[in-house]
């Protein structure tokens, strides 16, 4: 057997297993809307700590982390630098919306945000706003699942079909499972990709230099621009200090308000879970450092990749591994696209119904659920037609949700820590923030100190969302206080019942 | 240590992290040389403080705790 089909037919198994786990997962809760998007509270830590890092670690870590590494340098260092600096906000606010989740009922952030907030259109626009943000990063997994396939195989399986088989896989399971599925299943995929990761990060510069240190000692001395920051930009140029750093904080501000992330607060069984899925999640940051380091060891191989995405599939195979190992290196890469693309699919789907169809039309608990998947197929239909035709990086992708996310930021925090925001004060902000986004997003030239969008249109949120605030009539006392001081709300409730 | 102290702490770590690792606060160990564990300077400097983010989370959760379970 030639070494392609030996890889696909591992990667045939790793999918099969997948889908098996995700279909039996899916099988253990009940059927309700509770049961299909909040897993019926039931995740424990181990299952919350993977879908969480499993969730973050995509194909844009696996496949784009490499390629900005191997093609611009220490730039790739922003992503290691804002993960945990995005979730340690986490650490309180995960268990708060978690604690209202329980006793209010909510499944997904805008059902918090409006439920402070009362409004249909908000709740629309920050449905619409979502699934925006949610498109390009689908596609971004779709694409890592295509240059894989097509990379390891030779080209015997295109990049339209390596997409489709995986994202079908996901389909299915996500159609039956729902976020249980999603969940089981990224525990196996995070342990993959995990362990395929600090594998071939350490065996391939010892394979090809002699070390980590040997390998960075030659890159010093040819190519020294690449070891300091702030590393270069996709045109080869240097990078701007003021785009380095604020690409560090526009994704640590986004990072926690993600609506897919956000919503698994509700899957959890408690709040320690929660928490404790914070702590533990900078070792799955940490391994980000051999992934990087398959990229750097591309800097001096002598034959390029056909694009920078494609450094990791092509160093592997370049170093002659055997095929059992392409093919378990492929499993991996898929697994950080799919476990992914499976929790975006499944929220995007679940967020357009939850918030964008049943505040205007009354659904039975049935109803909902069968509209639920069918928009997992729209958007994932939707998605991977853009995958087919689009021709940006992986990172690149990733950055510009990011713009529209960070907009996510102000109504999230004001909505859980300020009493006197109101409900047009945030509509007013969300909108300036995400016009603001926009036109910086189209205007790159006019943008101060090169600074990124997502945070210049975070910066006119806020100060829109205070200034109206404060202009317009402030809400009743007792229903803010349920939202901002749950603890003492409830407190203060348990005194009266005694009393 | 009191629980509020602690995230009193932790909260100032964390804007410590966002300044030695965005301009300026970054520049003094913006080098190459000397590698640390094989890894260019900047490169373990980065790591380094990831790591230690998690130990303060880890610290932070611990005093949380114990004054929980004390009342």
């Amino acid at each position: 057997m030639e070494r392609w089909q030996v890889v696909t037919v591992v990667v045939a198994g790793y999918l099969l297993l997948t889908l098996l786990i995700g279909l039996f997962a899916g099988r253990r809760v009940s059927a309700s809307v509770a049961g299909y998007v909040a897993a019926d509270r039931q995740f424990g830590l181990l299952a919350q700590y993977f879908v969480t890092g499993a969730m973050i670690f995509s194909a844009f870590a696996f496949l784009g982390g490499p390629g900005w590494a191997y093609a611009q340098g220490a730039a790739v260092f922003y992503i290691l630098s804002y993960g945990v600096l995005g979730i340690a906000p986490w650490y309180v606010l995960g268990p708060k919306a978690g604690r209202l989740g329980r006793r209010l009922g909510f499944v997904t952030q805008a059902q918090l945000v409006a439920g402070r907030f009362p409004s249909r259109s908000l709740s629309l626009l920050l449905a619409l706003l979502s699934v925006a943000a949610f498109v390009p990063y689908i596609m971004l997994q779709m694409s890592g699942a295509g240059i894989v396939f097509r990379a390891v195989t030779d080209g015997h399986v295109p990049f339209w079909l390596g997409a489709a088989v995986s994202y079908l896989v996901v389909l299915v399971y996500v159609l039956f499972g729902g976020v249980a599925a999603v969940g089981w299943t990224n525990v196996f995929q995070g342990i993959i990709m995990m362990s395929v990761a600090w594998g071939l990060g350490l065996y391939i510069p010892i394979h090809l230099y002699g070390g980590v240190g040997a390998m960075f000692e030659r890159i010093a001395d040819a190519r020294p621009e690449l070891l300091t920051l702030p590393g270069l930009n996709a045109g080869g140029e240097p990078w701007s200090w003021g785009a380095y750093s604020s690409a560090i904080l526009a994704s640590a501000l986004g990072f926690t308000l993600w609506p897919h992330l956000f919503m698994k607060s509700y899957t959890s069984r408690d709040d320690d879970t929660l928490r404790r899925t914070v702590i533990l999640f900078p070792t799955f940051q940490l391994f980000l450092i051999p992934i990087f380091l398959v990229g750097f060891a591309g800097v001096l191989y002598p034959s390029p990749p056909e694009a920078p995405d494609f450094i990791m599939p092509h160093m592997i195979l370049q170093t002659g591994l055997p095929a059992l190992v392409v093919g378990l290196f492929c499993a991996g890469a898929l697994s950080a696209s799919m476990s992914t693309g499976d929790a975006l699919m499944h929220a995007a789907a679940s967020i357009a119904v939850e918030d964008g169809v049943r505040p205007y039309v009354r659904l039975t608990d049935a109803q909902q659920r069968l509209l639920m998947r069918a928009l997992v197929v729209v958007v994932g239909a939707v998605a991977y037609y853009f995958a087919i035709v689009q021709k940006q990086t992986l990172v690149f992708l990733l950055l510009t949700a990011y713009g529209l996310v960070d907009q996510l930021a102000p109504p999230v925090y004001a909505a859980l820590f300020w009493k006197r925001a109101t409900t047009p004060g945030v509509l007013a902000g969300l909108a300036a923030g995400i016009g603001a986004d926009l036109f910086f997003f189209w205007q790159r030239d006019l943008r101060p100190f090169d600074l990124h969008e997502g945070i210049l249109g975070a910066l006119a949120n806020t100060l829109v969302l205070v200034v109206v605030s404060l202009f317009t009539a402030p809400q009743p006392e007792a229903h803010a206080t349920v939202y901002v001081e749950p603890e003492e709300e409830a407190a203060g409730a348990t005194v009266e019942a005694v009393a | 240590m009191r629980a509020r102290t602690a995230r009193r702490l932790a909260i100032a770590f964390f804007a410590l992290y966002a300044l030695v690792l965005t301009y300026p606060g970054v520049l003094p160990f913006n080098r190459i040389r000397p590698l640390v564990f094989g890894l260019p300077f900047i490169m373990f400097w980065v790591a380094l403080w990831v790591a230690l983010a998690g130990v303060t989370l880890w610290l932070t959760h611990l005093a949380a705790r114990r004054e929980r379970r004390g009342r």
